[in-house]
């Protein structure tokens, strides 16, 4: 969130490799920062509720109350920790090999949505063949359609094809796809990167780029779009938000966040409210409406913008709580989120079925939502678990590296 | 006071004709009508749902000036039910029984002009000819379904809607949105919660009234009313729904226009 861990003092790397080119801006990471682990982390638990229909839970998460959500924290973070992690390695390793690990991270990635993508296919199938309606004769199309192995399989596996609430994975995987070169950039070049990055983002909305989907239309995280979040979170993370401290640490700011973040609370809850639309001027919807979420509108990103600038000016570095154990769940969630977030998408079907088969009550939708956090949490503390005992092995011990996970997690 | 209450006490503040909405609501907090009730159908809705802010001026000055109202049921994917009698049972037909029961002495008709397995944008393609045709007062656009299982672009969606509604009104007819059938079998599947929130940005943005078929479906299927998630072939359950999909959209479009009309509850 700050760049203030990420000081520009140009202490000389470690082990420079002869490939290794001297960069314009170099840093050095400080100590882990864990405010990106907890928020990461509480972005993760906000998805899950989010991804479970019909869910009296997510109508207390952060998307009813402004008009970003979890989505913008998932891949701003994302952006941040991978500059983090591959940006000191390019510094050190040079562009090939820490482009190497990179597409190797995208390619792990890929791995996991293929493996959410045949859990989505086990339950479509059960469906199919369990389930029937007049009422919904139409909607059943669907899954005659989607049934067909043939064409629906080799459309997942080229990132065409993506079930409902799996389209951040296939855009994680694009966004990693096209870093190397950004990174190469942002490490010499901060501002021209940065620029550019705003500069596709603007050819994006003005020309209508996309990537397609299949059956129809378009990605529905076009990446074209939200690369500037992720290229922003690793600007900020490059020294970016340092050298721009003062602005972010500026009371002003804090008062323009606020009242923004007021502001879009407001509208967003005149959406579901009809009482509090008539004090909303009409001109002002028609301005604002719709917010699109497939194109990252400025209002979602300046929403977002705005509760980091709160974040930061209220959650210092230091944060003592950040060493409490009440937190110690949500950030060991962030610490593992790759795992954590395929957990997620698979725990937020099962919670569907439980609540479809079993019990529709709203005691049963808090009760499927308490449990999948407490196995989401359970599952990390699993995997820390098994990193440290494999870190006790001396071979198997990383010298001198950032820590893979922050970038979600070395498989 | 109830959730209930407080919406109808921010849309009393506002109205003219306090007295003739009071009617209204009072039908549509009442909605367990008579084949609902001999089926033993609870299919009331919170007022709230049905209550907008939104107006209908073409339809209450059809209705007052020519006593008549011709409502279109135009929009992506079928409003039939399947089957033998589907028709009859439908929305679109119950929804004309009930308007013509509600408000004596005015001649409602409504045409479903609706083809199974249609895109908003093949929706429009047509509209201009079938408005030409059928001449509505209001026109019932649903929406949301068929674009959502082929996953047609958001932005794209969006721009479809808002074109047909300016179309619609160009054509000198008021228009009530409605979304998509709450499914919670297919919730998973079909990206309900995207589409269903872009029609309600552009219901926000033209003011217009949203029949909020999704959220009054969730209702009943949570209030225990219906059972929308065991298979099932007998049609009975698609009847009932319809029928009361019927009852709720009239009493929505009798508040929203500002109607004289008879209560739900006496016939």
């Amino acid at each position: 969130m700050s760049g203030a861990t990420l000081p520009a003092d140009g202490a000389p790397p470690t082990a420079v490799s002869p490939k290794a080119v001297p960069v314009a801006s170099a840093f050095v990471p400080g100590q882990r920062d864990l405010r990106l682990d907890l928020f990461r982390g509480i972005a993760l638990w906000l998805i899950y509720l989010d991804h479970i229909p019909s869910n009296i839970v997510n109508r207390f998460t952060i998307r009813n109350y402004g008009f970003s959500d979890a989505t913008e924290i998932f891949i701003f973070i994302s952006g941040y920790t991978a500059a983090y992690v591959y940006g000191r390695a390019m510094r050190d390793q040079g562009f090939v090999i820490s482009g190497a690990r990179i597409l190797r991270r995208a390619w792990q990635i890929y791995v996991a949505h293929i493996f959410l993508f045949a859990i989505y296919l086990a339950e479509i199938s059960y469906v199919a063949s369990n389930f029937a309606n007049p009422l919904y004769a139409e909607e059943m199309n669907i899954v005659s359609f989607l049934s067909n192995p043939d064409t629906m399989i080799v459309q997942a596996l080229l990132l065409k094809f993506k079930p409902v609430n799996m389209d951040v994975l296939p855009l994680y995987i694009v966004l990693l796809f096209m870093f190397p070169p950004i990174l190469w950039l942002l490490l010499r070049r901060p501002t021209l990167a940065l620029g550019l990055s705003a500069a596709l983002y603007a050819a994006a909305r003005i020309l209508s780029l996309n990537l397609p989907a299949y059956p129809g239309g378009v990605w529905f995280f076009n990446p074209f779009a939200w690369q500037l979040l992720f290229v922003f979170g690793a600007w900020c993370a490059l020294g970016g938000a340092a050298r721009h401290a003062r602005i972010v640490k500026s009371p002003w700011t804090l008062l323009a966040a606020c009242g923004y973040l007021l502001f879009s609370m407001f509208i967003a809850l005149s959406w579901r409210h009809e009482g509090l639309r008539e004090f909303v001027p009409q001109i002002v919807q028609v301005i604002i409406e719709p917010v699109s979420k497939t194109n990252l509108s400025l209002l979602r990103l300046f929403h977002f913008f705005a509760i980091a600038v709160v974040v930061v000016s209220f959650v210092p570095l230091d944060w003592p709580a950040l060493k409490s154990p009440l937190l110690r769940p949500a950030i060991v969630c962030g610490q593992h989120s790759l795992e954590i977030f395929c957990l997620g998408v698979f725990l937020a079907f099962a919670a569907h079925f439980v609540v479809g088969e079993f019990s529709g009550a709203v005691t049963a939708q808090v009760l499927v939502s308490i449990n999948g956090i407490l196995i989401m949490i359970l599952t990390a503390g699993l995997i820390s678990w098994y990193k440290e005992i494999e870190g006790r092995r001396p071979k198997a011990q990383k010298k001198d590296m950032p820590d893979a996970d922050l970038a979600g997690g070395e498989v | 006071m109830t959730k209930a209450d407080f919406g109808w006490a921010l849309a009393c503040r506002r109205s003219i004709g306090c007295a003739t909405v009071l009617a209204a609501a009072i039908g549509c907090a009442v909605l367990p009508t008579d084949a609902a009730a001999q089926k033993g159908v609870n299919c009331s809705v919170p007022q709230d749902m049905i209550l907008s802010e939104s107006r209908l001026p073409r339809v209450t000055k059809s209705v007052h000036d020519t006593k008549a109202l011709a409502i279109a049921i135009l929009g992506a994917g079928a409003a039939s039910l399947p089957g033998p009698g589907g028709k009859e049972t439908s929305y679109p037909a119950q929804l004309e029984g009930v308007l013509s029961k509600r408000l004596p002495g005015i001649a409602v008709k409504v045409g479903a002009y609706t083809v199974p397995r249609q895109t908003l944008k093949e929706v429009a393609r047509n509209a201009k000819r079938v408005l030409a045709e059928a001449k509505p007062n209001l026109v019932v656009l649903q929406a949301g379904t068929v674009d959502a299982i082929r996953h047609t672009d958001l932005d794209d969606f969006g721009e479809e809607l808002e074109y047909l509604i300016d179309t619609i009104q160009g054509a000198g007819a008021d228009v009530v949105l409605v979304n998509l059938q709450y499914n919670p079998r297919l919730e998973t599947m079909i990206p309900t919660t995207a589409y269903s929130g872009m029609i309600q940005s552009i219901a926000v943005e033209k003011d217009v009234p949203l029949f909020d078929r999704l959220g009054i479906m969730r209702y009943w299927s949570e209030s225990g009313f219906f059972d929308f998630y065991t298979p099932t072939k007998d049609p009975t359950i698609a009847h009932q729904v319809h029928h009361c999909i019927g009852q709720a959209l009239a009493a929505q479009i009798i508040a929203t226009a500002r109607l004289r009309a008879r209560s739900a509850s006496n016939f």
